[in-house]
Formats: structure tokens, sequence, C-alpha cells
């Protein structure tokens, strides 16, 4: 066999080339730049809906006492606005930040969810955790049973408890019948879809029991609230995350790796199997910690990741902080909007993203030339 | 690797026999060999096995060494692996799914220099520069096949598994391609902990048995599951054994620069 010989694995390279070369790398650290400063700039986004969130509200505060309730100032010698930190710390303050942690959690859990399944569509709503966590608030509200009686934990868990308990338990059961079956990701999705009917039917089954006063809580719990959200739910929110977060985030490169090309990952020995499992699980943790304390927030989880796919790619290192904090972003633009659509009324949060999500996904989707889910 | 030989591999899948007791003699560094064989002959699942896609019996060599569940890690860290289908996938950058190739398994989130200028070189080499930034959703077939054979090089694989990479390349770039690995199997690894410069094998499944007889030194046939001739080329390639597997008639013709080529006559 005749052939020419480059120089394929020696280093020694021409001028030229070298020149190529570094052009070719600094190209690359121009577009992390971009993106380093595309976050930085989300990141900014996030406080301004969160200020902003924090500002509106029934008791209209002028703009100087809404800053000395938030910063504590002094407005006499020795004295605070006693009032002004009232409504900001202990009424406001509670909800703004749920809303930012909720959206963070639902949209990664999405992204996530996308990521694994290999399915544009998946979310904590069509698989199913939403409508079992519904189903789950909806016997505790009904018939008042809950897995919280068996329990010494305070009665505000009662109904959060129960949602809890029966997402994550729909959540395990999706996932391991995966494993069990050894089902493809398609298939997976099918079930959950399969999950969120069966949950809807007995939801609307345990509705048509209701009393009008239990059907009342019941639609404000399925529609969404960040309304109930106390330091506690907040703080055990936080610990969800901080559980699960750093466990998705160290397999940033393997998530990379088996959405881009599954066999690929797997003949360079990555057990696409093992994380799939690993990330459903925590992303299910997280979902159902989510649903429990807000209610049936939908969309987040389907349009944060979408949004951050657009912005970023989906090299997970990018897409992940990305979503984490579009996630944030638009959940609080929600609840701030929910409260100054009609000043003095509050809607609830779930039918807000749905109505204007959907929109503004239609547009972005129908612009969008690129697709990557063939 | 200098060595590589599979002893008796079989495969079933839902119950259908797929691969049945396949052997393939030694191979060594430096040999392309080719994976022919008509459809449905077994030829991707033969060498997916070796990628370890599928659970299989019998046993894979490397250097005389039975590859045991200890090694089977290291083993694939160890090939290149281009699958036969692509498609866009994710939402990645060219320059990100080269190094990905590197860092897939990391569970370090920085990208080092020297992952990116071995980046850079990869993508100077097979001419795909220009490509860099462009999302692979953007590229066309034969794009995505050399991005692929990229990221299958970048990591300096001993062994190469090429899974028809010609398959949606046009003639010009389908030569390039396996000159490329003709040249790659040709040139020693650069191993630093070893004192002998080994030179990598490589895999190549392919429909066109004229690029089998340009590029490849030794061929496989594969037929209905079952290994039906191995050996050195151009001597084992005859219109006989071509007839009696692909059921066509065949004339070995020699060109100007007394290479063989087949000219297909009829089919039987």
């Amino acid at each position: 066999m005749t052939h020419s010989h480059s120089p394929t694995h020696t280093s020694s390279i021409d001028s030229q080339q070298q020149a190529w070369l570094t052009t070719s790398v600094a190209e690359y650290h121009q577009q992390s730049k971009r993106r380093l400063l595309l976050l930085a700039a989300l990141t900014v986004l996030v406080v301004i809906a969160f200020l902003s969130d924090l500002y509106i509200g029934s008791q209209g505060l002028s703009y100087e006492t809404f800053l000395q309730g938030l910063l504590h100032s002094e407005v006499a010698p020795g004295e605070i606005n006693r009032r002004a930190v009232v409504i900001v710390w202990d009424i406001r303050m509670p909800s703004a930040i749920m809303a930012v942690l909720i959206g963070m959690v639902l949209a990664v859990s999405g992204a996530q969810m996308q990521t694994v399944l290999k399915n544009p569509l998946a979310d904590p709503f069509t698989l199913g955790l939403s409508s079992a966590a519904g189903f789950g608030a909806a016997l505790a509200i009904v018939l008042n049973k809950s897995f919280a009686s068996y329990l010494p934990i305070p009665e505000a868990f009662f109904i959060p408890l129960n949602a809890f308990v029966f997402s994550l338990m729909t959540a395990l059961l999706v996932s391991f019948a995966g494993i069990v079956k050894r089902l493809t990701p398609a298939t997976v999705t099918l079930l959950g879809i399969a999950t969120m009917f069966g949950f809807n039917a007995l939801l609307t089954l345990v509705e048509y029991l209701a009393s009008a006063d239990q059907l009342q809580e019941l639609l404000f719990w399925i529609m969404g609230s960040l309304a109930k959200a106390s330091w506690l739910d907040i703080k055990i929110l936080l610990v969800f995350m901080a559980i699960s977060l750093p466990l998705i985030f160290i397999n940033a490169w393997k998530l990379t790796a088996i959405r881009a090309n599954e066999e690929l990952a797997r003949a360079r020995g990555i057990s696409a199997e093992r994380i799939r499992v690993q990330v459903l699980i925590l992303v299910s943790l997280l979902t159902a910690a989510a649903v429990s304390f807000a209610g049936t927030i939908g969309f987040v989880g389907l349009v944060a990741p979408h949004i951050a796919r657009m912005l970023v790619g989906e090299e997970q290192r990018w897409f992940l902080p990305a979503t984490l904090l579009i996630g944030g972003a638009v959940m609080s633009f929600t609840s701030l909007i929910s409260k100054a659509l009609v000043p003095g009324v509050l809607f609830p949060v779930g039918v807000i993203t749905a109505l204007i999500g959907i929109p503004f996904f239609l547009s972005l989707i129908l612009s969008s030339k690129r697709n990557h889910w063939s | 690797m200098s060595r590589l030989s599979v002893n008796d591999l079989s495969l079933t899948l839902q119950g259908k026999r797929i691969l049945n007791s396949v052997t393939m003699p030694e191979v060594s560094g430096g040999e392309i060999i080719a994976v022919i064989g008509p459809n449905g002959a077994g030829k991707s699942s033969f060498v997916k096995c070796l990628c370890n896609l599928y659970k299989h019996t019998g046993k894979i060599c490397v250097d005389r060494t039975p590859i045991t569940a200890a090694s089977k890690k290291s083993f694939a860290k160890n090939i290149g692996y281009v699958p036969q289908t692509i498609g866009a996938g994710s939402h990645l950058q060219v320059s990100e799914m080269l190094v990905l190739a590197l860092k897939a398994d990391s569970l370090a989130w920085g990208v080092k220099q020297s992952d990116l200028l071995k980046m850079a070189e990869m993508l100077d080499r097979l001419h795909i520069s220009h490509l860099q930034n462009k999302y692979c959703s953007e590229l066309s077939g034969g794009q995505l096949q050399m991005v692929s054979l990229a990221q299958a090089l970048i990591t300096n694989p001993s062994l190469l598994i090429l899974d028809e990479p010609t398959s949606a390349l046009d003639l010009s770039n389908q030569l390039q391609t396996l000159a490329l690995v003709r040249d790659y199997v040709d040139t020693p690894l650069p191993l630093p902990e070893s004192h002998t410069p080994k030179k990598p094998i490589a895999l190549v499944v392919v429909h066109d048995l004229n690029l089998a007889l340009r590029f490849a030194d030794k061929v496989m046939l594969l037929s209905d599951g079952e290994l039906a001739s191995f050996g050195a080329l151009p001597d084992t390639l005859t219109p006989a054994l071509i007839q009696a597997h692909f059921n066509v008639e065949t004339e070995l013709l020699y060109g100007s620069d007394n290479r063989p080529s087949l000219a297909v006559l009829r089919a039987i």
C-alpha cells in the first residue's frame, strides 16, 4: 500500500498551522467567555425579578419604605420601621425566595428528564409526578387521610407530605419499571403519561366527593401557589437541593455524552442506564419536594430548559446553570405578574405560567429552524 | 494494542442467534481489517460486541491476554468508535463534540489547554476547522460523519472501529477518509509509558468492496452470522467467494497502477 506520510501524531507542526491552532483555541475561549457573560446577565435578571417580586404586594409600600424594611435601616436614631420590616421580611420574603427556588428546581428537573429520557416533552407534568402529588394532596384535603398522621411532624405538613410521598412513589415506580423491564426512554415516557392520566382520573373522583369548601382548597392547591410558603419550607427545599444538585452537576460530562450519542457513551464505558436511573431518582426527589410545597406549577419545567438550550446549547456545564437561572427568573416574574395583574388580587401562579408561557414558548419553537431531537 | 484476536464470539438478541461462534485470527498493529458481508450478516453486531455494547459470549484477547471484567474498562478507553447512525444528536457545537470525546467520563468540569490544542489539531487534520462553531444540527450527513471520525481519533485509540464510515460521503471524501485511517494505523502511537512504539489497529465495516481492496490489509467476510473467510487482500477476495456470498458475478481488473479492483458484471 502506498500512502502519503503526514505527521499524524507528531507535535512538529509548522508555524502557519500553529497560527491556525491558536485561532481555533482562542475562538473556543471566546465562546466560553460569551457564555459566562450570559450567565452573569441571567443572574442579574434573577436578582431584578426577585427584588421586583418583593417590592410588589397588596400592601402598597413606597420605594423608600420598602428599602427601610428590606435593609432594616433606622428611620430615627435607634428606631426602625417595624411595619415595613414585617411586610418585607415576614410576609413577602418567604414567597419571593420560594418562587426562585421552585422555578430552579422545576426547571432543572425538567431539563434532566428531557436529557436522560431524550424527549423534549418530558417534564414533571408529563411524567405524572405532578398529578400524583395532586392526588396525594386531594386525599389529605378531602378524605383527611395523610401519611403525616402516622408521623410526629407539624400539622403544616399534613398536605405537603402526602403529596410528596405520592409523587416520589410514582417517580420511583416509573424509574424502576424502566430498569426491571429494560424499557427504552420512549417507553418510560409513555409509562409516565399513562400514570398522569391514571392519577388525573383518581383526582377527579376525589373532587367529586369533596364539599364546596374542600373543593376550593383543593383547587387552589392544584393551581399552584406560593402564598403559603414559610421559612421552614424554604429550609427543607434547600436541603433537597443541596443533596441532589451536586450529584447531578458532577455527572455533567457523562450526561452530555449520553444525550449526544448514547451508543458512543456506552462504548466509552459510561453506564448510561445507571446514570439515567440515578438522575431520575434525584430529580424525582426535587420535583416531589417542589410540588408538595407549591402545588402543581406547570410549564416552567418544560419551557426553561428549552430557552437555556437555545441560549447556551446542551453542554451541561453551561446548560445546567443556565436552566437553573432561567427557571428562577421565569418563576419570579410569574409571581410578580400574579400579584400585579389586578392589584389586590392574587392569581394562582400555575395559571399564570401557562397563560404567559404558552405564547412565548410557541413563538420560540416556531421561529427556531434547528431540530436537534431527531 | 499490538495484537488483537477474537475467539468463539456468539451473540443472541431476543432469542435470535445473530453471531455464531465467530473467530477472528490474530491481527497486528498497523493493519486495517475490512469487515464485509451481505446485509444482515452481523457485521455491525460484531464490531458492537467489541465495543461491549451487547452482552455476548466468547473471548476477546489483547496481546494474547483475554479481556476480563476487570480489564473491560481500560479496553473500552482504548477504542475509538464511529457508529453507523450518527444523527444530529443534541444541541452541541463541533468544538464541544470534540472536547466531549476527551472528557466524556471525566468528573472534573475544567477543560485543559492541552485538550483544546488537541481539538484544534484534529479539526485542522480533518479539514473541518471552518465548522468549529457550527451546531451539529446545521451539518450535512457527510460533515457529521467527519465530526464523528474526529471524535474517535482525538483520543488516540489503539483500536479504531468504524461502522460504515463512508456511507454518507461523496467519492473524494470516501477516499480521503480511508486514506486518513490508513495514515493513522501506519503511524506509531505516542505512548510515553511504552518503550516500543505501537501502531493502532483499525476494523472497518464497509459495503464497497473496492474500498476494502484499496485500503485494507486483511478482510473478514461474515455471512449469516458466521465467519465465511478471513485472509490477506487482495488474494482472499476471489470472484468465486464473492459470488457464493453476495450473489453477484464479478471480475478482478488491474488498473494502470497495477492495483486490483472489482467490476460487478451481473446479479445472480
